[in-house]
């Protein structure tokens, strides 16, 4: 249990210091969000529009202490202000708006690759010296190839030559988002491509990770033991080696469920999908300050209990921690 | 060499998507054809906020003029003539600071009540009250209901060349705009007196339907309008597959690309929207030199520039700055044929006259001992400036002038031009409704800041006496003879003192498909601006379209 406090205040004085930042990093960016916004109209807005945009925007040159208090305030009243770049949405809207589409495709896609690349491994790993060793090779390509450039070229091949798969938005532009299975269909057939990509661009890391861990542990006293004793091969593979071997893949897996949130700012960019990372990066494009602050709140919010999480399961699986606290 | 040129944040690889030939997408489910949608590109984003408040600044394309009306349409295309719409007269006082508004009196909200002067009246002390309404910076002092349908707007200054501005404001209902903060209020549903309203909503398309109690209902066609959610990038490939009838946006290789996949129905129309202007710091002593401004226009090819990074899209920038053909009867009538030229030899003779000797490299050297090789500052994401910049260092690079191109971030390069921290950079400025708007922002001196304070306009800092006469004479009269006296000494001042270089037109971008739909503007049809992103011209081109083939 003390283990467990010790972990909270850790993370409390964590999630304060992220505040902190997110408070100050967007202020100490160049540029002016009012000019920012009439220079990309692109005519559209007057130089003349500039005093009204900070009046609506309310851009104040309070001190520093006063915005960090008042900033302060509003997080605690759940208040995330108002979007500069959709003005006057609430940030809030947006970002709730946008995060279904990242948990769907990021968060679905990411524990497919971590169940079908840790399970891959574990097989690899048992059968190691056999045919298998030579997946591995093609792995570490796998593993290496820049993602951007796998996802474009999977683009414009699939999407746009073949014109098998859309090649952006969340579901079919003609439609309305309604309970019903040809909208359901469309938000499936979106998503498929960029989840392949998301897969195909990560599991071979976890293939790796797995494999090495568990051939590592394969090799520990108490495995040789376990089938000295006697015990089913399957016995000893999950319960002894791979629930040994998985304890730096769940930290990895913590830390990439953390990232979900985030979204894959890459694969949504790629793929123009409505999700978190597209709308950060739109956010930043725009100099969107609440914007980019409620997102960055929100993500290294879960960038934290996804720690937090890791920390506890940590603690069910290696009793040691439990001694050790 | 094919530049690659997106206005908006090019995104990491993007032109690999763009660039591609084969049609992509599912075709739209077959609609009866009697409900076919006009489909328009007009906002460049992925995902949609319910946002439809004309008066909030991140509000989405379409309320202002189709939902909630304006006295007048005006576009820039033809500014002396705009089309009567909520009112059917205007008249100004004297001196240009009270006009006088007759309204038509069978205009209902769409929720049943009638539009009146209250509603005119409000909607003017709500520009005025409310600093965050007042986009367009306007003097109203007030205004008063005469009757049910005359209202007076009086302004602090003379605003005769503003009309378009005033009449071009959407007019909103007192009973739902005075029950919050009209500049702060997100609204999701908006009601308003126009020939649409919206209908349905979601995060990747919209769709506004005509409103048939609207007294000219009759007169538009298309009963439904699309707007789906595409950004720069994705645009191309939908326009390819032609699901859009109606955007704005570059279109890189357009004939190839989109034109001749149905060359008789697609096309496109770039008339000039403002000027790109090369932009040397007056406030440093070295660009104060008339005869190293002259040297440099000269010795600038603007037909080489048009050609290698706008494809030949449009033509040169006129010396004068005003764009053409959008504001072309405008031009002084001594000026009419003439174009920039480029001469190397009077321009090094100049350079010559003037003192600037060339070092060892080649460089020119100013007399004072400055070596005439600057960074041209441009910010990175523009493709075709990138582009530009290089042109015009190869071709400055003939008369011992050195730029060379420098990609800053977008924010860094707007941030230098207003603070001044430049020598050499590029900068655009808007034609606005009349050239009164496009030589003010590029004249003025009201723009002038204190020290070290950032400027809105003029980002060349020319601050002369005589700009601001003339400006004011064109701005103080409604007489058609002195306008046409000041503009063309504004006309002299551009092509004679240089304040500026323009190099390239600012075009309105605007493609077309007429599968379905005809009657948009065109080089031979010049009655409005085709972006749809023009309120008034908008309003002016549904009316006029029609079911194609019927």
């Amino acid at each position: 249990m003390r283990f467990l406090l010790k972990k909270l205040a850790l993370y409390a004085f964590i999630a304060w210091a992220a505040l902190t930042l997110n408070f100050l990093i967007p202020r100490l960016m160049p540029g002016d969000p009012v000019q920012v916004l009439i220079a990309a109209s692109e005519g559209q807005l007057t130089p003349e529009a500039a005093e009204a945009i900070k009046a609506q925007f309310g851009i104040t040159d309070d001190p520093l202490l006063v915005q960090y208090l008042a900033y302060l305030g509003d997080l605690a009243r759940l208040d995330l202000g108002v979007s500069l770049s959709h003005f006057p949405v609430p940030v809030s809207d947006i970002i709730s708006g946008a995060m279904p589409w990242t948990l769907g495709l990021v968060g679905v896609a990411t524990v497919i690759s971590f169940l079908l690349g840790t399970g891959l491994g574990v097989l690899l790993a048992w059968r190691r010296g056999t045919w298998s060793d030579h997946v591995l090779p093609a792995l570490t390509f796998l593993n290496a190839i820049p993602y951007f450039w796998m996802a474009l070229i999977l683009v414009l091949l699939l999407a746009v030559t073949l014109g098998w798969f859309p090649y952006a938005g969340g579901y079919d532009r003609t439609m309305f988002p309604e309970l019903a299975l040809p909208f359901i269909g469309s938000v499936l057939y979106h998503a498929a491509l960029p989840a392949l990509t998301i897969v195909i661009g990560s599991f071979a890391g976890w293939v790796l990770q797995m494999r090495n861990m568990t051939v590592t542990v394969l090799g520990e006293d108490y495995v040789s033991m376990a089938e000295a004793k006697g015990l089913p091969r399957r016995t000893v593979l999950f319960g002894y080696a791979a629930r040994n071997a998985i304890l730096p893949s769940i930290t990895g897996f913590a830390l990439a469920l953390g990232a979900v949130v985030g979204g894959s700012m890459l694969t949504e960019v790629i793929f123009n999908y409505p999700g978190l990372g597209y709308t950060l990066f739109q956010a930043v494009s725009a100099q969107d300050f609440p914007l980019m602050q409620g997102l960055f709140l929100i993500i290294s919010l879960a960038v934290i209990a996804a720690n937090l999480i890791a920390d506890a399961a940590y603690v069910v699986l290696d009793p040691r921690t439990r001694q050790g606290a | 060499m094919t530049p690659e040129v997106s206005r908006r944040a090019l995104l990491l690889g993007s032109a690999g998507v763009a660039g591609g030939t084969a049609l992509v997408g599912c075709s739209a489910p077959e609609t009866s054809t009697e409900d076919l949608p006009v489909r328009i590109h007009a906002n460049d984003a992925t995902t949609f906020q319910p946002s439809f408040n004309p008066y909030a600044a991140g509000s989405l394309q379409g309320p202002h003029g189709l939902i909630y009306e304006t006295l007048q349409l005006s576009s820039p295309m033809d500014a002396e003539n705009p089309v009567p719409w909520l009112a059917t007269e205007v008249a100004w006082n004297e001196d240009g600071t009270v006009l006088t508004v007759h309204l038509r009196d069978d205009v209902r909200w769409t929720d049943g009540e009638v539009l009146d002067a209250e509603d005119v009246v409000f909607t003017y002390e709500m520009i005025r009250d409310n600093p965050a309404t007042n986009g367009l910076a306007l003097a109203v002092a007030g205004a008063t209901a005469l009757d049910a349908t005359t209202v007076e707007i009086s302004f602090s200054t003379p605003t005769f060349v503003q009309q378009a501005d005033v009449c071009s404001r959407p007019i909103v209902p007192e009973h739902v705009f005075s029950t919050f903060d009209p500049g702060a209020e997100q609204i999701a549903e908006p009601m308003g007196s126009g020939p649409y309203r919206l209908e349905r909503f979601s995060d990747q398309l919209y769709t506004f339907v005509r409103n048939d109690e609207h007294w000219a209902a009759e007169e538009f066609e298309p009963r439904r309008l699309a707007f789906p959610s595409f950004t720069t990038q994705t645009m191309n490939t939908a326009l390819q597959a032609g699901e859009l009838d109606w955007s704005g946006g570059f279109i890189s290789n357009i004939d190839k690309v989109f034109v001749g996949h149905d060359p008789e129905h697609r096309g496109y129309w770039y008339p000039g929207a403002g000027v790109v202007n090369l932009t040397l710091n007056l406030e440093r002593e070295l660009w104060q030199d008339l005869d190293l401004r002259r040297a440099i226009s000269l010795a600038v090819d603007r037909l080489e520039i048009a050609e290698v990074a706008y494809m030949n899209y449009f033509g040169p920038p006129h010396p004068t700055g005003l764009p053409r053909p959008t504001f072309e009867e405008y031009i002084a009538e001594e000026f009419q044929d003439l174009e920039f030229a480029v001469d190397l030899d009077e321009a090094n003779r100049l350079l010559d006259a003037a003192g600037y000797e060339a070092g060892e490299d080649g460089i020119r050297v100013a007399p004072d001992g400055t070596p005439l090789s600057f960074p041209l500052q441009i910010p990175s994401t523009y493709n075709d400036w990138v582009t530009v910049a290089q042109i015009l260092g190869t071709q400055l690079r003939r008369i011992g002038v050195e730029l060379t191109p420098r990609g800053i971030s977008f924010e860094n390069w707007v941030e230098a031009h207003r603070s001044g921290n430049y020598d050499v950079t590029i900068t655009t400025a808007a034609a606005g409704q009349n050239p009164w708007y496009l030589y003010r922002a590029l004249l003025s001196s009201e723009y002038r800041s204190d020290d070290g304070e950032p400027v809105t306009a003029n980002f060349q800092r020319w601050y002369d006496e005589e700009s601001d006469e003339l400006l004011s004479e064109y701005s103080t009269t409604e007489d058609p003879e002195v306008q046409r006296e000041a503009l063309a000494g504004l006309q002299h001042l551009m092509v004679e003192r240089l304040p500026v270089l323009p190099i390239v037109i600012a075009p309105n971008w605007f493609n077309y498909n007429t599968a379905d739909w005809t009657g948009f503007p065109s080089a031979e049809d010049p009655y409005a601006l085709g972006s749809p992103v023009e309120a008034g011209s908008r309003v002016m081109i549904l009316h006029r379209l029609t079911r194609t083939g019927s």
